[in-house]
């Protein structure tokens, strides 16, 4: 298997712990490491203070709310999002996220890798 | 042509509808043209013409007609109610005119009436129809308008949003409703005007102070009583209908919402169990076993209508099918979980389960498992202890350890300790009301 996330670190923001596992799960098999997961974005914000990560994985709709607040914040300090929606649409505050990939849950496998190697691209070729 | 004689003046005026009396100048009857059949000659000659006037002051009236046709030579008109018997009244149309003096120089005057009972039956009847009609659209919950060719406003049932008369009556309909509604209301009023065909249209109003209201507004060709063109505006308060409609498709957003958050669940736990097991059997075991757990408590939550479940019953749902006749339980009915923690908790309960009914208490016919809850202060506490059975922990049972750590660590912000005993172990589960912070 090709580890086109290898040598970054991933965060996985989601409420349900076994979405979170199977998604920490994927990232660690295409190469990433784990910063952690976390269930709401008050808790993330806290955790990632002081530690460098590169990719998060953003569930939405979390139950403390938004957590578009939370990835705008992410992209700011250079980190590449990919939001995670059970909604059809995104809900109030979705102009914000513009740029960044949306996929529907349930995600599959395939849609995800494929996402996820664009987003490191592009970060790639920012530099 | 050659005048009729005198007698044939007679018969004429013996055969005309009206009665023809002259008055003498004592305002008596002195000549009738013919006889009301109930009555006599002598009932009626020289008698007071005010004689069969019931009413005082239609007495007083028609005294003073005669009078003044006698004396000042002035010519009257009014209606009388000349008889009453119950429910049944007949009705009079009188006139008074001047005569010129007989032979002898006394005044005279001449009283010609008409029976005018139909008619004032027909106008009572009219005006209390109009007054019915009247009182039914006033006490109407619609607010119902009438709008002339330039869309002011004639007539209004009643008053509302705070309007004033003066502000209502004679303004421009447009300027009551706003916008996006304004473009549409007027649109459809005109066509109204133009085709005389009836139309409905919807309308939100917003109120001062309040969420906005929202209209369903028949418009119904009309006209006036010169038979200018207008409209008939009935508007329906659906303000409930509305707010239910939305509530509805709330409802369904949400519905929508939960039914892919457990897909990705289910999808999840697809995977997960796939990494975790060593053939499509144990797969299939494995996977069966969570999603039966899932759906068991998911039958009760939404029953619940998604507010929660007492953790007893989570608890006797999820474990005791596999611990059977080997499990004591002690959980207070009163320890609620909440709606969103249902299934982070009964998976715990699941994986804590069938890693005792594989490596556990539940492996060997002697072991027990006790499940205890009690409430603390922002968390409740489930300690599950088997004994009976003593184990060394297994690695096998390592993932369903790392699920339940995971499920009430990271996803309910609670702790979980094990303890292992000598005849078995202790979970101690601590569960915050609120979840993870």
């Amino acid at each position: 298997m090709s580890q086109p996330l290898r040598g970054k670190r991933a965060l996985v923001l989601e409420d349900s712990a076994l979405v979170a596992m199977e998604l920490e799960d994927f990232l660690l098999g295409l190469g990433a490491s784990s910063v952690g997961c976390y269930a709401t974005s008050a808790e993330a914000a806290r955790s990632i203070e002081h530690k460098s990560v590169d990719l998060a994985l953003c569930d939405v709709n979390l139950r403390d709310g938004s957590s578009l607040a939370l990835v705008d914040e992410l992209r700011g300090r250079g980190v590449r999002c990919v939001l995670l929606t059970g909604y059809a649409e995104i809900p109030d505050g979705g102009a914000q996220v513009e740029s960044v990939p949306v996929l529907r849950k349930p995600v599959s496998h395939a849609d995800l890798e494929r996402v996820l190697r664009e987003v490191v691209a592009s970060g790639a070729a920012d530099r | 042509m050659r005048e009729p004689s005198e007698a044939d003046l007679r018969i004429i005026l013996s055969h005309l509808p009206e009665y023809v009396v002259v008055v003498d100048e004592d305002g008596c009857y002195s000549w009738v043209n013919r006889l009301d059949p109930t009555l006599r000659e002598e009932d009626v000659i020289g008698k007071r013409i005010d004689t069969y006037v019931i009413v005082p002051e239609e007495k007083t009236e028609i005294w003073q007609r005669a009078q003044e046709a006698l004396n000042h030579g002035k010519s009257g008109e009014l209606v009388t109610l000349g008889f009453r018997e119950g429910e049944y009244e007949t009705w009079f149309w009188c006139r008074v005119v001047p005569l010129p003096p007989d032979e002898r120089g006394r005044k005279r005057a001449l009283l010609v009436s008409r029976d005018e009972t139909r008619r004032v039956r027909a106008q009572r009847a009219l005006a209390r129809s109009e007054e019915r009609f009247r009182r039914l659209v006033e006490s109407s919950p619609d607010y119902i308008c009438i709008l002339d060719e330039r869309r002011t406003i004639v007539y209004a049932n009643r008053l509302g949003f705070g309007l004033r008369e003066d502000e209502l009556i004679g303004q421009v309909f447009d300027r009551l409703v706003d916008e996006p509604s304004r473009t549409n209301a007027v649109a459809t009023v005109d066509r109204v005007l133009r085709t005389g065909e009836g139309a409905v249209y919807e309308s939100s109003v917003g109120v001062p102070k309040g969420a906005s209201l929202h209209f369903r507004v028949q418009v119904v060709p009309w006209s006036s009583d010169s038979g200018e063109k207008q409209v008939l505006l009935v508007a329906t308060d659906v303000t409930e209908e509305y707010r239910a409609n939305e509530h509805r498709k709330v409802l369904h957003a949400e519905l929508d919402h939960r039914v892919k958050n457990m897909l990705a669940l289910v999808s999840a736990l697809a995977s997960q169990t796939a990494r975790h097991s060593d053939s499509l059997g144990q797969f299939q075991e494995s996977f069966t076993g969570r999603l039966r757990s899932l759906a068991t408590t998911h039958e009760a939550l939404a029953a619940s209508g998604w507010r929660g479940l007492p953790l007893v019953d989570i608890v006797r749902r999820v474990v005791s099918p596999l611990a059977g006749a080997q499990l004591d339980v002690d959980v207070p009915p009163g320890i609620e979980v909440a709606g969103p923690y249902v299934t982070p908790v009964s998976l715990a309960l699941h994986e804590l389960s069938t890693n005792a009914a594989k490596y556990g208490a539940l492996a060997s016919p002697a072991g027990r498992v006790r499940i205890e809850g009690a409430r603390g202060d922002g968390a409740d506490v489930l300690v599950w202890t088997e004994s009976g059975a003593a184990t060394a922990q297994s690695a096998a049972e390592g993932f369903g350890l790392r699920l339940v750590r995971r499920l009430v660590e990271q996803e309910l912000g609670g702790r979980v300790a094990l303890t292992l005993l000598d005849d078995g172990r202790r979970y101690e589960l601590r569960l915050p009301r609120r979840g993870v912070a």
